[in-house]
């Protein structure tokens, strides 16, 4: 188990979308801890819950029960404008699509959080540029996205995210819309600011992607298991054990096919 | 932050350069058709009252209005009214249309013929002058208090009847003939505008020879010039006194000050132009509804950039502020640019119309203030819905 405080901390969260007469029961009963420093990935196939697991570790919506604290801050009682604090200070996403703004140049893009975190121009400017030094664009600053590759963009993407230091990188499918080589150089990028200190929670639904992350946690049916949890349920192929015909079955099978 | 945003806006609004134009047309042309309404509308009743009031607010018109009753003044009846302490001058007229014959003198070598026309004939003395014709002449000298007290055959042109009877040629010292009598031309009015053009077309004759000589009979109404005007109600109530004695009864005449008519017609013509700027105005409103609806197809464009926004930090009420600060500049530029239009098209009609082109800096801020509102209320339903995007389902839409 990795050291470190406790930067994220969920308990038995639930989410339940209403819609009419029937609901949705989307997560059920999921706790989940992060500790700063570590790098862990959500797998789960589509239809699991891990899309609106993100959007509760993000901010972006909030749970209908349980606790959710991030970097000491109770999410759960936040109000629309503190949410938005919370997204500006303490989380960077990086996208699947990228979404940079696309009539804006690379820098203008990744000064865009700070600006709505108030930090004055100079100084916007000067951490912009550390670090799109640092994803190793610091000569396309005045580019349009359009102009640079997948790659390109989604290192713009990753220096935006990272722009206003925040306690977690929050990232979904970051490879998702790359190519196998182009992605592998995001993956070393990640790492490498995993290396440097940075919390990172990544959500995929490639089971090979997640295993570049240190931790793997499984979400399935909306529901969270740790890696040797999962391993005690289903096989590698996601299929439960107990669903899984013994070989005295199978082969009782076969007889009765012939 | 709000310099980022003014920022952020301009990039957008340059993108849709043509929507943007197209949006701001709307502002544009109900500004430009307040601003010209009322710029030419102020003009037009400023002129109309400087005419209207001559030396100021301080004309009494007194009528008989029941002339079976009694046929008019007399003169030694206008008599009665100018020994009035506060009355300085009074100013009568008697109208009439007579042939008008142009005699051939010995400097005139374009006639040397006999050239009839016909006019109307106007007796008046010299307080016409400088009421009507603002003491404006052409040529030549007016109608003198001597020539109305020895009744002098001489005579004023208004402008169209010189034009008629002798062209562009210098008629004074020339002679034309009124019903077998000779007078000697003294002067031209200038061309006069608004009020009283009827000058224009007349032969002005000295009153007292048109009462007597010319048969015109008596003077039915005239304008009475009070020196004070604090005592103007004394002054028409005197005056009423006097009617009534020469009318013998307290009806068949009337007494109205100036002023009041005066006031009446500054009623009507706010009036007319407030009717015209509300007319105008459903134009302003039809712009803002452009702005609405422009930032409206803005605001479902651009789901995923306000989601991403939001995503990254933006507070709804930044969302807020950057949708009506772009609705706000549509409006305010479509403000600037319709005041100058406006303001060009009241100084072309100023001069086709010819009346003295006023600009007012109250009015031009006043309508790019009412421009900028406009922007404000009908960017608020669209910076609302923007505000509004759930970042979730905005991100989605991608």
């Amino acid at each position: 188990m990795a050291k470190g405080t406790v930067l994220l901390s969920m308990k038995g969260i639930n989410k339940i979308y209403e819609m009419g007469e029937n609901s949705l029961h989307v997560l059920h009963d999921v706790d989940f801890e992060v500790r700063e420093g570590e790098f862990v990935s959500i797998l789960g196939p589509s239809g699991s819950g891990k899309s609106t697991l993100m959007n509760i570790i993000g901010c972006l919506d909030v749970a209908t029960s349980g606790t959710y604290i991030l970097n000491g801050k109770d999410i759960g009682k936040m109000k629309d404008k503190e949410l938005s604090k919370v997204r500006n200070k303490d989380i960077g996403f990086v996208f699947q699509q990228f979404q940079l703004l696309p009539r804006m140049t690379v820098i203008d893009n990744v000064v865009l959080p700070l600006i709505y975190a108030r930090v004055s121009s100079r100084e916007r400017k000067a951490r912009a540029m550390v670090l799109l030094n640092k994803v190793g664009l610091g000569d396309k600053i005045t580019n349009r996205p359009k102009q640079l590759s997948g790659g390109q963009q989604q290192r713009v993407a990753i220096a935006r995210a990272m722009v206003t230091d925040p306690a977690i990188l929050l990232a979904d499918e970051p490879t998702g819309a790359l190519d196998q080589a182009t992605g592998k150089q995001i993956m070393e990028l990640f790492k490498q600011l995993n290396k440097e200190g940075k919390t990172i929670i990544m959500i995929t639904h490639d089971a090979k992607l997640a295993k570049q992350a240190k931790r793997i946690v499984h979400i399935l049916d909306g529901r969270m298991y740790s890696a040797e949890e999962y391993a005690e349920i289903y096989d590698e192929e996601g299929v439960r054990w107990e669903d899984k015909p013994t070989l005295r079955e199978r082969r009782r099978r076969r007889l009765n096919d012939d | 932050m709000i310099k980022d945003i003014i920022r952020m806006s301009f990039q957008n609004l340059k993108m849709n350069k043509i929507r943007t134009f197209l949006t701001t047309l709307g502002i544009i042309i109900g500004i430009a058709s307040i601003i010209a309404l009322i710029t030419i509308g102020q003009g037009v009743t400023s002129s109309v009252i400087e005419q209207l009031s001559g030396l100021g607010g301080n004309r009494v018109t007194v009528s008989i209005t029941d002339t079976k009753a009694i046929p008019g003044f007399t003169d030694s009846n206008l008599r009665e009214f100018t020994a009035l302490e506060n009355v300085e001058g009074i100013s009568p007229s008697l109208r009439s249309y007579k042939p008008v014959t142009l005699v051939p003198g010995e400097t005139n070598s374009l006639y040397n013929y006999v050239y009839t026309s016909s006019a109307s004939v106007m007796g008046v003395n010299n307080y016409y002058f400088s009421l009507f014709a603002g003491g404006n002449l052409k040529a030549g000298r007016a109608i003198n208090d001597d020539d109305v007290a020895f009744s002098t055959h001489v005579c004023v042109l208004g402008e169209t009847v010189w034009k008629n009877l002798y062209g562009n040629y210098d008629p004074i010292g020339e002679t034309i003939r009124i019903q077998n009598m000779d007078f000697v031309i003294v002067g031209i009015l200038n061309n006069l505008v608004g009020l009283e053009t009827r000058g224009n077309y007349s032969v002005i004759v000295p009153y007292t020879v048109a009462m007597t000589d010319l048969q015109m009979g008596l003077i039915t109404t005239f304008d009475a010039i009070v020196s004070d005007t604090e005592s103007m109600n004394i002054t028409v109530s005197q005056m009423s006194d006097i009617c009534a004695d020469i009318v013998g009864s307290t009806q068949g005449y009337s007494v109205t000050n100036q002023q009041e008519v005066m006031d009446i017609v500054v009623t009507i013509t706010d009036l007319i132009l407030g009717m015209l700027a509300g007319i105008a105005a459903i134009a302003l409103l039809v712009g803002g509804i452009g702005i609405m609806n422009m930032m409206l197809v803005s605001v479902s464009e651009r789901t995923t950039e306000i989601g991403l926004r939001k995503a990254l930090g933006a507070k709804p009420s930044v969302i807020m502020t950057q949708f009506l600060v772009e609705a706000v500049i549509i409006s305010i530029l479509g403000g600037i640019l319709g005041v100058a239009l406006g303001v060009s098209i009241a100084y072309v009609a100023s001069l086709l119309i010819g009346y003295k082109f006023t600009f007012q800096m109250t009015t031009v801020l006043l309508a790019v203030g009412f421009s900028a509102a406009v922007g404000l209320i009908f960017g608020i339903l669209p910076a609302r819905k923007a505000s509004k995007l759930n970042p979730i389902d905005a991100l989605r839409a991608q």
